[in-house]
């Protein structure tokens, strides 16, 4: 297995990510009513509208927090694999 | 099925459907943005190495660039729906005004709730036809209202489309997958942004004529700003992306300058359109496809999208002259290319940032029109024309020696960000300047952006100005004019000269 990763990379990537997901929580911050047409209750497009906000609210706080762990994941994963280098180094020098 | 009255048509509120449009407008540019973000996030993970670890996440973003962008879409298109709901709400309710304003003329009374006219008298020959007329307008305001709710209830509902199970998070409320096979999708249609204009063109041509329809339809900001996308078809895409941020912006009005030159431009192309930050445009005159002869021009510090009409008239000015000089009618195009961000003031201009990162967009931009031309990337004879600021612009392209110009023209220019004009990776004959002696940008000192390049040291051609000032130089029936004109069409032996040597014949493609 070829295995060759530059953790700055993933580092930036995780940044990138994580930037992804303040966008997201960005529009959660705001209120979702926004989105909807307030007092047009006899209309049939603002009842649908609602419901479309009401599965946009829940689909973008469960895009948010996915976005959010792919970043941690991200990061910690960069983290990985500098202890690992970190921690073979030190078996090498230990050794020879 | 709507059950709406002509009170609720007549108390409805236009203006709710037209800010909700405009929030869902805003909410499909976040997430637009945030699936800009990722996709640099997953380039950084394939920069990042080789092994399952980054191949998982490369993939792992793959789905969620995939996922988000097919948000991207149905929120557009609810923006849309609401948008004309506002507009058709509006002329119903001016329609139903129409109508109680001649009901009231002829004393007749409208119950709103039941859609009834009623005369105060007793009903005669002549008042009875009339009741008639008004009861079936109020029909058709009322058929029409009920129309309308059901159309936008129905785009809503088709954009929300079914939540698809068992994906986790990346499972979008978006509409379902397209069921037409090989409809290109927001990913794929972005992904290409990374790709040379070259790849962008072939990938275009391996399109059938439906997919590229589909493109053009689905994703037109996408596909307007492909540097690799014949004109014809950019125009398509950026004249559609415009009129939906004119309806959907807060700030509309430099984009309907840019719209209202357009309607009084015959032969004009929209190349690119772009309305963050100052803007970014590009038009060209002619169609640069088939033109013998293209000609990209870069204006200079402090122009932004209201300065639309006159640069654009400026263009048309060197394209009529241009095109005069030659045999063939119609064979020389002229784009006007703001396609980055000049700087605002004269502090500013000292930078070279605007002119570094400018230079790598023209660069591309020229690619591009290299790779959609009819006759291949070689068939057309291609000058690129700094102004002021924009020759650096022009110059760091060149330096960069990956722009792809027959002929350099600068005018009025501070400094090229080199000493010799051989620097600018093109036969020294083919870098053409032109000075008026009047023009205040003389004294810009040196240091700024490099040695003076209308001196004879500096190696370029200088030729003859008749014009005064900075902002000369396109002054009809000016020799400044007509020597550009001359070397935009390759008459290199009718430009006249201060000093330098021109070049034999033909240009170097």
């Amino acid at each position: 297995m070829v295995l060759a990763v530059d953790p700055e990379h993933l580092r930036h990537a995780a940044d990138e990510v994580r930037q992804a997901a303040f966008d997201v929580d960005e529009l959660l911050i705001r209120p979702l009513s926004r989105l909807g047409v307030p007092g047009q209750r006899t209309w049939e497009s603002a009842g649908c509208l609602q419901t479309a906000v009401k599965a946009w609210g829940e689909h973008l706080a469960r895009l948010a927090a996915d976005l959010h762990r792919t970043a941690t994941n991200l990061a910690t994963v960069a983290e990985t694999f500098v202890d690992a280098e970190h921690a073979a180094l030190a078996l090498v020098t230990a050794t020879v | 099925m709507s059950r709406l009255t002509l009170a609720e048509v007549r108390s409805g509120d236009p203006e709710a459907y037209r800010s909700a449009a405009l929030a869902w407008a805003a909410l499909a540019a976040a997430l637009d943005t945030a699936a800009e973000h990722l996709m640099t996030g997953r380039a950084r993970v394939a920069e990042a190495g080789r092994g399952r670890t980054v191949s998982a996440a490369t993939d792992r973003l793959r789905a969620q660039i995939g996922g988000l962008d097919r948000t991207v879409r149905p929120a557009q298109r609810i923006a849309e729906a609401l948008l004309r709901h506002a507009d058709g709400l509006a002329a119903l309710q001016c329609h139903l005004d129409t109508v109680l304003a001649t009901a009231r003329t002829y004393g007749l009374t409208v119950d709103l709730a039941r859609g009834a006219v009623t005369a105060l008298g007793p009903p005669t020959g002549p008042h009875q036809s009339t009741v008639d007329n008004l009861v079936t307008e109020l029909g058709h305001i009322l058929a029409e209202a009920r129309r309308l709710d059901a159309a936008t209830a129905t785009a809503v509902a088709a954009a929300l489309g079914a939540a698809r199970p068992g994906q986790g998070a990346a499972s979008v409320p978006g509409p379902r997958p397209p069921s037409d096979p090989g409809r290109p999708d927001r990913a794929t249609v972005r992904s290409q942004a990374g790709r040379s204009p070259a790849e962008v063109a072939a990938w275009w041509q391996s399109l059938s004529a439906q997919q590229r329809e589909w493109a053009l339809r689905d994703h037109p900001d996408l596909v307007g700003r492909l540097d690799g996308i014949p004109a014809a078809d950019r125009d398509r895409a950026n004249r559609a992306w415009l009129d939906q941020l004119i309806a959907q912006t807060d700030a509309p009005v430099a984009l309907r300058a840019v719209r209202g030159r357009l309607a009084v431009t015959p032969d004009a192309y929209l190349l690119l359109i772009d309305n963050s930050g100052d803007g970014r445009v590009a038009v060209a005159l002619g169609d640069p496809d088939h033109a013998q002869h293209t000609m990209v021009f870069v204006p200079g510090m402090g122009t932004d999208l209201y300065d639309i009409h006159g640069e654009v008239t400026r263009a048309a000015a060197l394209r009529r002259v241009a095109d005069q000089t030659t045999v063939v009618d119609g064979d020389v195009s002229v784009v006007y290319w703001l396609g980055y961000d000049p700087p605002d003031s004269l502090f500013d201009a000292w930078r070279e940032g605007p002119s570094r990162d400018g230079g790598a967009a023209l660069t591309r931009f020229v690619d591009g029109l290299r790779a959609t031309h009819v006759d291949g990337p070689a068939g057309a004879h291609v000058t690129v024309l700094g102004y002021s600021y924009g020759s650096t612009v022009v110059a760091e392209g060149a330096r960069s020696g990956g722009l792809r110009a027959d002929d350099i023209v600068v005018v009025g220019s501070p400094g090229l960000h080199s000493d010799h004009a051989r620097e600018l990776n093109l036969d020294p004959r083919h870098v053409w300047v032109g000075r008026a002696a009047t023009d205040e940008i003389r004294f810009v000192p040196e240091p700024i952006h490099g040695r003076e390049p209308a001196d004879p040291g500096y190696g370029a051609n200088r030729f003859t100005t008749d014009t005064s000032g900075h902002s000369g130089y396109w002054r009809p029936g000016s020799a400044s004019l007509l020597n550009q004109a001359y070397i935009v069409t390759g008459q290199y032996d009718r430009v006249t000269l201060v000093h330098g040597e021109r070049p034999a014949s033909g240009w170097p493609s």
